[in-house]
């Protein structure tokens, strides 16, 4: 037996169904970009020329559906970290893409480096519950010019495994195209060791550039995760119900212009919608609320047959504190109650601008929680111990018991590796975020990620700097 | 309309559970360690061992009693604005109790807990609408032990005028605490029961003589019950979630059947107290993932009994308001509200319950009110679709100049916390969050005012409590229930 969860009833995912396929054949959606126009047409769409619209059938939204692939590649740098989306259990990865850098001892924080990428990398390399990673910081102090081939080069040279990230232009498609083939040591469509994280522009937008872009990275074999971004109360509209429907027509219109323009392209539907804070007009990561869209979409996801990541275990909290992991907990059992295949979680506060150390290895602990409470565990003789009940009878113990041992070592209490248990004398004196920086600056040290071959890191540097000789 | 809900036994699964329950009655039994308990239960059918003072109860009479327990349970306020009414279908939140020692969180040192800390932390409650009900949630060290457990439920009712549950550990406490609760509810406990008394059964499969005994007379004079089996998994109780909840709730039915017999149609609550034990030190564990599952499956199995229930959840491990604290409570927090708990006990306390932070209790209302968010029923219609601000906003443009987004934002489609720091870092940059909540614990209890008990209401709780002193040769020098600090 396992925790089971509905929100939605089959009545209501019609409904939001419904809504969703009414805005999509009413209002449309801008593509922004004319390389799709005529395919968009030949299927079926309404396209307006001139504003590079469309209004999407549901007819062709379905048949664009069922070329979705179930079960999804991860490739990693090293094959030892594949992971496959639909092969059963939750997957895990980083949150990007933090501005800032917090130091978790004095409260400071500074612009990301291309140092603090590469240690937050180092150490989603030695996390094991991490399965795959997202860019999480950006530097500031690479050319932004290549900023996402150089965010590339730095992740794979200090990680094994798969990485998620954008790339903004065509231009620098078949540059990151050739970069990546270059560490997998295969073709893409072989080894896809990257996937593109492809934002919409709320409400019902796609960015020409980044569209092109990702266009390009999917015929090359690399899988899309759709991350639709509405915020309610700026960019969507101001309920939970009505920003999930926003999401899931702007998911739907990426399903249709990829299915379109790479027929048969692994994608994900990935949920990105959240709140916005009224007063500052911040995004928000850690509200209810946003528990109650990813759950939304998440569902509604299902119902059309797609893998779906969902947003959680990050907050709006500013340090490793309460708020923080009361935020990112019900956010991560919103998320994996709702049966996400995938959740962005790892290291991000500050509602995704800053990246900390020392709440990586904390959110380690957190996603194994969570992972213990999911877990699936027979109701029957094997777990009711009556044999056990009887012989101990009224009073007494059940210390010396040969199940307690068995039991104990199988796993059936689960056993954090950083929060504190024990007396409180024991931790008296050390804080809990000093453990985990502690923690991490270890797991940094004793990292053993192998170097990029010397012949593959001079060809990604060739790469990058023909590239950037070019848009001189 | 729409409401997130958590199931996990299956209807196979909670037979399965209750059939090992009811084999665990018949055929092992329970110590009741009373002969009063064992004379009732002979009378009513059970095998009783007068010797062994235990008794096998036979799932008939279990359902017999069963039947006589109301299904909803009224818990009356000082203020009778302050009425709860547990299985109503609402979700209420109670202090958690008992601990030991006080931490200041500003400096992470703890003290034993006082008189003093205990009035303090009754009127934080008092002033805070996310509570509706408490525990006396601090043991008052510094009071007389031989009249501690009447002085204890003064200084609460005095600090609080909302509804008190504790325990009555001593049968000859029972007499003159109901003297107290009459008086300050004005009349009978049945009309108002200012009170509920708390029985911890002792696993596995016991009860305590004394315990039983006062909850016997209590519940004799209108008080409402909660039921609290307390098994950790591998120590008092099986090595597993699944057996530990069926010792929980064997122990839970064998209570029922007990003050059913001695009050038919008492109100009895059934409460999660079972855990897991820390198999290094043998501490109890109230944050684990497996304490929430044992809560899932002891609020299920509550249902299916017809009874109400509360559940343990938001109190934590950790030993200080940090991202463990915040996690740990919202992991038992999420999978209780979810799975359909009436009452969820909560606020303040961590380091499995033995410390109480008045910092948290402030960061534990803001747990509680994103909960009450997350389990809220919302509707699933066009009034949240708004598809006509969709359609007309179109493609690109936003929806802050929308009317639906002024009205909905007032009307709470956004939960607004009121200590978790949101918006830009810069503002909060040198205000660490548990200093920020220690601060306006302290602004509150210098602000806030409780209702005082009426003088002759006072007075009397007074002469009851000198007349017991007297009775039991308690020393006239103790610190007394109404001392100023």
């Amino acid at each position: 037996m396992r925790p089971r969860f509905e929100y939605l009833t089959e009545t209501e995912r019609q409904f939001v169904h419904e809504q969703t396929v009414r805005l999509l054949e009413e209002v449309g959606v801008a593509y922004n970009t004319p390389i799709l126009t005529q395919p968009l047409r030949e299927a079926g769409a309404i396209v307006d020329e001139a504003k590079l619209q469309a209004k999407l059938p549901w007819e062709l939204v379905e048949r664009c559906l069922r070329q979705v692939p179930r079960d999804i590649l991860l490739a990693g740098r090293d094959p030892a970290y594949d992971c496959t989306v639909g092969a059963g259990g939750m997957l895990y990865t980083s949150d990007g893409a933090a501005t800032y850098m917090l130091d978790d001892l004095t409260g400071e924080r500074h612009e990301g480096t291309e140092a603090d990428l590469a240690a937050m990398m180092c150490l989603y390399d030695a996390v094991p519950e991490v399965d795959f990673t997202w860019a999480t910081i950006t530097p500031g102090d690479v050319d932004s010019r290549v900023g996402n081939l150089e965010m590339a080069r730095i992740t794979f040279e200090h990680s094994r495994k798969h990485l998620q990230d954008e790339v903004r232009t065509p231009e620098q498609a078949p540059v990151m195209i050739e970069l990546l083939e270059a560490i997998a040591g295969a073709p893409l469509s072989e080894r896809p060791i990257w996937s593109a994280t492809n934002c919409t522009i709320a409400p019902l937008q796609h960015d020409a550039e980044m569209t092109e872009a990702h266009i390009l990275m999917a015929r090359a074999g690399c899988p899309i995760f759709v991350l639709p971004m509405p915020q309610m109360g700026t960019t969507g509209p101001m309920s939970v119900l009505g920003t999930s429907i926003l999401n899931m027509a702007e998911l739907l219109s990426a399903v249709v212009l990829f299915q379109l323009g790479a027929p048969g392209c692994a994608m994900v539907s990935a949920v990105g919608s959240a709140v916005a804070e009224m007063r500052s007009g911040l995004y928000l990561s850690g509200a209810p609320e946003d528990g109650l869209i990813n759950v939304v979409c998440i569902e509604m996801s299902r119902f059309y047959g797609l893998r779906t990541q969902g947003s959680a275990v990050s907050c709006d909290a500013k340090a490793c504190d309460l708020q923080a992991g009361a935020e990112g907990m019900l956010t991560g059992m919103a998320s994996a109650l709702a049966g996400a295949d995938i959740m962005l979680a790892f290291g991000l506060m500050d509602s995704a601008q800053t990246a900390s150390l020392a709440k990586t290895v904390l959110d380690a602990d957190t996603v194994n929680a969570i992972e213990r409470f999911m877990r699936e565990d027979p109701v029957d003789e094997t777990r009711a111990l009556m044999d056990d009940l009887i012989e101990v009878g009224i009073g007494g113990h059940f210390l010396a018991r040969k199940s307690t041992r068995r039991l104990y070592r199988g796993g059936e209490l689960w056993q954090p590796k950083l929060w504190h248990r024990g007396t409180f004398d024991q931790h008296a004196g050390t804080p809990l975020v000093k453990d985990a920086w502690d923690r991490a600056q270890a797991l940094i040290a004793e990292n053993d990620v192998p170097p990029l071959p010397d012949d593959v890191r001079r060809h990604v540097r060739a790469v990058i700097d023909a590239y950037l000789g070019g848009a001189r | 309309m729409a409401r997130p809900r958590l199931t996990y036994l299956s209807r196979e699964d909670r037979e399965f559970v209750h059939e090992q329950a009811t084999r665990v009655l018949a055929e092992i039994g329970i110590g009741y360690n009373t002969p009063e308990a064992i004379d009732l239960l002979a009378e009513a059918g059970a095998q009783a061992d007068r010797a062994a003072l235990t008794a096998r109860l036979p799932w008939e009479l279990v359902e017999r009693c069963l039947l006589t327990c109301p299904h909803e349970v009224r818990l009356a306020g000082r203020d009778p604005r302050h009425d709860v009414v547990v299985g109503d279908g609402s979700l209420t939140f109670c202090a958690d109790g008992t601990a030991t020692y006080m931490l200041d969180e500003r400096t992470g040192r703890r003290e034993e807990g006082s008189a003093e800390w205990l009035r303090k932390a009754m009127r934080l409650y008092d002033a805070l609408p996310e509570v509706d009900y408490a525990w006396p949630t601090i043991s008052a060290r510094d009071l007389d032990p031989l009249t501690a457990g009447l002085e204890i439920e003064a200084i609460s009712l005095a600090n609080l005028s909302k509804h008190v549950q504790d325990e009555v550990r001593d049968p000859a406490h029972a007499a003159p605490l109901i003297e107290i609760f009459e008086a300050v509810a004005g009349g009978s406990l049945w009309d108002r029961p200012v009170f509920s008394t708390i029985d911890c059964t002792v696993a596995p499969l016991q009860h305590e003589r004394e315990m039983t005994e006062a909850t016997m007379a209590m519940v004799r004079a209108g008080v409402p019950v909660l039921v609290l089996p307390m098994p950790l998994s591998g120590t008092t109780g099986p090595m597993s979630v699944l057996g530990t909840m069926i010792v929980t709730v064997a122990e839970l039915l064998s209570a029922v059947v007990l003050f059913q017999l001695a009050q038919p149609g008492c109100g009895i609550i059934s409460g999660m107290g079972a855990g897991v034990a820390d198999m290094r030190s043998g501490l109890y564990l109230c944050g684990a993932p497996e304490c929430a599952l044992m809560n899932v499956i002891g609020i299920e199995m509550s249902h299916f009994y017809g009874l109400p229930c509360t559940a343990s959840a938001i109190t934590c491990d950790a030993k200080a308001s940090n991202q463990q604290a915040g996690a740990e409570g919202m992991l038992t927090g999420t999978s209780c509200a979810l799975a359909g708990a009436d009452t969820i006990l909560a606020f303040g306390c961590s380091d499995g319950a033995q410390s109480l932070s008045l910092a948290k209790v402030m960061l534990d209302c803001d747990s509680v009110g994103a909960l009450r968010r997350l389990v809220r029923e919302d509707p699933i219609d066009e009034t949240r679709a708004l598809f006509d601000d969709i359609a007309a906003v179109g493609i690109g443009g936003h929806y802050l100049g929308r009317k639906s987004t002024r009205q909905l934002h007032r009307a709470g489609e956004v939960w607004q916390p009121a200590l978790w720091q949101r918006g830009p870092f810069e503002q909060y940059q040198g205000r660490p969050l548990a200093g920020e909540a220690a601060d306006r614990a302290d602004e509150l209890l210098r602000t806030h005012e409780v209702a005082p008990l009426p003088e002759d209401v006072a007075a009397e709780i007074d002469a009851v409590i000198e007349r017991y002193a007297r009775t039991v040769g308690a020393s006239g020098a103790r610190v007394s229930w109404h001392d100023a600090p």
